[in-house]
């Protein structure tokens, strides 16, 4: 009778009372990672700021993260056992947390949130932003300088904000330097999904690019096959110039650790508060990755200045007037972006090509 | 003759015998990794059972598993394999968000619930009638066409998410607008315990009791095991078969319902984990028998909800859990029909030597 024996499991391991020792001498944080730690790409960055506070923070801070947290109800019963561990705050760092996120926090008052790239109020909620776009309007120069076909492909994830900064912001620094130049997009709907992702590059590529850009979480798969499809490669999120020792431009990465860093001592000292943070390039958050050995000297140092600029303000990316490629007004003249405008960003600048999924 | 108290313990020995073989088996490859098989073991189990939150963690994981299983266990009581419980689980999930998010927000929370739970029986059981009709009139295998209706399932849910359903206020983000309240499921105080683990466990008893002990259950059981006898009797073949994907597909598709309504609050992708399989594995396990599903998908449902604590005290990382999990089933199913047979051929031997 196979059920009696279920049963007597069942019994044996609800009764079996073992219970972890409990040390509460350091705060503990948890981070919530929606891939794996080893993609080269988004996670592995956000790792690695973890393995910053781990070692910055040394006795004070005790972290514990999982990954491969989807964005649904899973991430609810991770963070709830994250919390049922002890831990005090709790870095969701995806877009796709904030519901989940929302839930826990209201149960936990005590146990404070970071969510990335979204807004929302709540006491015990700090939300963060990155400028990726910085980045991305330094490499589209790049891009535009090194395009001999004034053709560029950009493989996308998702069609949300935070891309969608980054493809404009790309195709302005493109502009910036190559009124000729076009940025052709496909997206993927995936954050991570290598086979769809090798097809989308390998398609953009068949369609006469000669440049590639990306947003997607793991960049290994693009990085590859325009490198073994002699084409020039802008990286995404970490440097990965390693995959494409003969056609890697540059990239935007990232460094988190020092932000993360800062947020976990700002919960020992008490100070922790709700609000927004934004991680950008002249908070160092945000970088350029190495140049490859294709990008001439003087570009290099016209990009160095153009970064420059926007670190000391006199560069602003989205400046008014800004069109969409539809020709309406999106921001007046002298107007500057807030963080509220780029978050609800939902438009293509000209010189972008490719579908928009309407909102 | 042997008795057939003699007979159980044989069996049960042998299921323990199976699953101890598989926890080595799996020991010897976490030994080699250079982690200690015990504290692993243990992780998952106290991750799984341990306090009432990991308790209550593992009925959540437990209910849509539970109705899955049950709703193959149906379909498998006439012989027919409905691996397509994963696709009319999320035809089950897009009937209630219909209802959920066309009704007025005012409408009383037990009406609502209850136009969802039939709006995503009669969903799912639509879903079902397709391989149900090819394998009665076209004598199409229905394993792979509900198989293959999976991916259909998957892509109308994603089709719906990022289309005409997808959320106007958060932008393109692939999910559809949060659910009013009055279409959320009483959860048990305190925890996301759901009143769909109550129905479940309702659902397991009635098909016990339809099964073994109704006119209809005993036909189906013939049809199951000898449908040329059943042909013979002159059972009304087809209509039964059709009777049983019906349901089969209604059941599973109050596992969608559950899901929505009382734990994503949404339509949105990656809203079942492949629920649907493992409901298939567990109905297996368990031998289409309704309360050992019931059990087995607890502790299934403790094994899969358990495992993650592993990465958090055992700084495991994903991908080796994952492997855990993958092997530990693989030596459950391997371990068990060997050990069966082998202790099968012990009690013909005992039976052997009492009768000489």
């Amino acid at each position: 009778m196979p059920h009696i024996l279920f049963v007597f499991l069942v019994i044996c391991f609800t009764v079996l009372p073992v219970y972890s020792a409990n040390e509460q001498k350091t705060v503990k944080a948890g981070f919530l990672f929606v891939g794996p730690i080893n993609d080269y790409g988004w996670n592995c960055a956000q790792n690695e700021g973890r393995l910053f506070v781990e070692k910055k923070l040394a006795g004070k801070i005790q972290t514990v993260a999982v990954e491969n947290v989807p964005e649904s109800a899973e991430a609810e019963r991770v963070m709830e056992r994250m919390i049922a561990q002890g831990a005090k705050i709790i870095f969701a760092t995806s877009f796709g947390y904030l519901e989940p996120v929302l839930k826990v926090a209201r149960r936990h008052p005590d146990v404070k949130f970071m969510q990335l790239s979204r807004f929302d109020k709540r006491p015990n909620l700090r939300t963060y932003f990155y400028l990726h776009y910085q980045g991305s309007y330094l490499a589209g120069v790049v891009a535009g300088r090194m395009s001999k076909k004034n053709k560029i492909g950009f493989v996308a994830a998702h069609p949300v904000p935070p891309l969608l900064q980054s493809i404009n912001a790309f195709a302005l620094g493109v502009r910036s330097v190559n009124a000729k130049a076009t940025v052709k997009v496909v997206w993927t709907n995936k954050w991570v999904d290598p086979a769809v992702e090798a097809e989308a590059a390998k398609g953009l590529i068949d369609n006469g690019i000669d440049v590639l850009a990306f947003d997607q979480s793991a960049p290994v798969t693009i990085v590859k096959t325009a490198e073994s499809n002699k084409t020039y490669v802008i990286g995404c999120y970490t440097d990965d110039c390693q995959f494409a020792p003969n056609y890697w431009l540059t990239g935007v990465s990232f460094d988190w650790g020092p932000y993360y860093a800062r947020i976990c001592q700002s919960v020992l000292d008490g100070t922790w508060q709700e609000g927004t943070d934004v991680c950008d390039i002249k908070t160092g958050n945000v970088k350029l990755s190495s140049f490859g050995k294709a990008v001439p000297e003087p570009l290099r140092k016209e990009v160095a200045a153009a970064k420059e600029k926007i670190a000391n303000g006199s560069l602003v990316v989205f400046a008014g007037p800004l069109k969409d490629r539809e020709g309406r007004e999106r921001l007046s003249a002298g107007a500057k972006p807030n963080i509220k405008w780029l978050a609800g960003m939902n438009f293509f600048v000209p010189g972008v090509e490719g579908t928009l999924p309407k909102n | 003759m042997l008795s057939k108290a003699a007979g159980a313990m044989i069996a049960f020995s042998g299921s323990i015998a199976s699953m101890l073989f598989g926890f080595v088996a799996v020991g010897i490859f976490l030994l080699l990794s250079g982690r200690n098989p015990a504290t692993i073991y243990t992780g998952i189990f106290t991750g799984a059972f341990g306090d009432t939150f990991c308790l209550s963690e593992t009925l959540v994981a437990a209910t849509p598993i539970m109705f899955c299983a049950l709703a193959v266990a149906i379909a498998a009581r006439l012989g027919l394999m409905n691996i397509g419980v994963e696709g009319q689980l999320l035809f089950g999930a897009i009937g209630s968000t219909y209802v959920a998010l066309t009704m007025p927000e005012t409408t009383p929370s037990w009406l609502m619930l209850l136009l969802m739970a039939l709006s995503a029986c009669v969903c799912g059981a639509l879903f079902a009638l397709i391989p149900a009709l090819m394998r009665v009139f076209m004598d199409i295998n229905e394993t792979i066409v509900s198989l293959l209706l999976n991916y259909v399932a998957a892509l109308t849910v994603e089709y719906l998410i990022h289309g005409p359903w997808q959320d106007p206020t958060t932008t393109s983000w692939p999910q559809t607008m949060a659910f009013p309240p009055c279409a959320e499921m009483p959860h048990l105080e305190g925890s996301r315990v759901h009143l769909g683990l109550l129905v479940a466990l309702i659902i397991g008893f009635l098909l016990m009791l339809v099964l073994h002990s109704t006119k209809f259950g005993f036909k189906a059981k013939v049809i199951g095991s000898n449908p040329q006898a059943a042909l013979y009797a002159k059972y009304p073949l087809k209509r039964y078969l059709i009777v049983a994907m019906l349901l089969s597909g209604a059941v599973a598709a109050l596992a969608g319902f559950s899901q929505v309504s009382a734990i994503e609050g949404r339509l949105r992708s990656g809203l079942s984990p492949g629920y649907g399989y493992t409901g298939f594995l567990v109905c297996f396990l368990a031998k289409h028998n309704p309360i050992t599903i019931i059990v087995v998908s607890i502790l299934l449902g403790g094994f899969l909800s358990g495992a993650d604590s592993l990465q958090l005290s055992e700084k495991l990382p994903f991908a080796t859990v994952n492997i855990l999990q993958g092997m530990i089933f693989i030596f459950l199913l391997a371990s068990e029909n060997a050990l069966k047979s082998w202790s099968e051929k012990l009690r013909l031997k005992l039976q052997a030597a009492e009768a000489s």
